[in-house]
């Protein structure tokens, strides 16, 4: 048990005997000891079940990783704002004159614009057909 | 927790990383398996500071209660980074010294663990026990962690949190009293 390879002193078997005779021996532990334990153990851990899960262990990776998803999924939506598919220049008909008069007026975002512009083809595509 | 028998195979580590983050039933599990495979070293060490059994019993289930409490819910979980015997011993040193300096069971105040070593029994020539109970409480804990509890020069620097050199010289110090008694001569010859 003892490691002889470190720079120490040594003792001779029969003291560490002596030692180990000087350490008392442990008493039995009583069943109320061990109960008491136990039932402390399965009392704090329990609250396990009851706690949200962003407060488990891992329960903050999940709650980025939701996040994350909803993130993505807001940009994605993002792209796809119904408000910005209006007559822009009021001609009378959505195309691709909207898309550039929105861009001039600064108030869509780039992902915005490309996302009006790719439904604006499509529809002429559509109509076209 | 004295329901059924345990002998789970898992080392220290796993079971710590199980109380750390298993589910409800797989932490008290793991705790149990700790409590069950320490809690003779526990009491041991809480016997080496208190004089009697219940106290003891008490310091045993504080240690305990404290490690519990170091887990989720209640705590930040445990990283163990060497034995677990490393961790518990200052855990139950520290909790029977304040078990003694609270004078519940005894009138003792302020215990220094210097003290202690003057309640033990007078030396008798040619004991070895006796010798060794004798030493300076410093000394005869620096001895038993490392004849007894089997630690390392460094698991006992850690432990009880002094420069490895004051390990060392406790050590050497120890040793020579043990030597120069004269005690165990007759166990040597």
């Amino acid at each position: 048990m003892v490691d002889r390879d470190e720079s120490l002193p040594d003792l001779p078997a029969d003291w560490i005997d002596a030692l180990n005779r000087v350490d008392r021996p442990p008493a039995v532990v009583t069943r109320t000891v061990d109960r008491g334990l136990g039932d402390a153990a399965e009392a704090q851990f329990a609250e396990r079940l009851a706690r949200p899960a962003w407060r488990r262990p891992g329960g903050w990776a999940a709650l980025a990783a939701s996040l994350a998803l909803v993130t993505v999924v807001a940009v994605r939506w993002d792209g796809g704002n119904e408000s910005v598919y209006t007559d822009v220049d009021a001609s009378g008909h959505i195309d691709i004159a909207d898309v550039l008069a929105l861009a001039r007026t600064g108030t869509a975002s780039p992902r915005e614009l490309e996302a009006f512009a790719q439904r604006v083809v499509a529809l002429n595509g559509d109509a076209s057909r | 927790m004295a329901r059924r028998r345990v002998d789970d195979p898992r080392s220290d580590h796993a079971l710590i990383a199980a109380c750390n983050d298993g589910s409800a039933r797989e932490a008290a599990r793991a705790f149990e398996v700790l409590y069950r495979r320490h809690k003779d070293y526990a009491l041991r060490v809480a016997l080496r500071f208190v004089p009697d059994t219940d106290t003891a019993l008490d310091v045993l289930q504080e240690t305990f209660l404290y490690l519990l409490r170091q887990f989720p819910p209640a705590g930040p979980g445990i990283e163990l980074t060497a034995k677990l015997t490393t961790l518990l011993y200052p855990v139950a040193k520290n909790t029977a010294l304040t078990a003694l300096r609270r004078g519940n069971r005894f009138p003792a105040a302020d215990v220094e663990p210097d003290e202690l070593a003057e309640a033990t029994e007078p030396v008798a020539a040619g004991d070895v026990g006796a010798v060794i109970a004798a030493l300076p409480a410093r000394q005869r804990e620096v001895l038993l962690l490392r004849f007894v509890d089997g630690m390392s020069l460094a698991e006992i620097s850690q432990v009880l949190d002094i420069p490895l050199g004051t390990v060392k010289s406790r050590l050497h110090v120890g040793i020579g009293r043990l030597k120069s008694s004269g005690a165990g001569d007759d166990l040597r010859d």
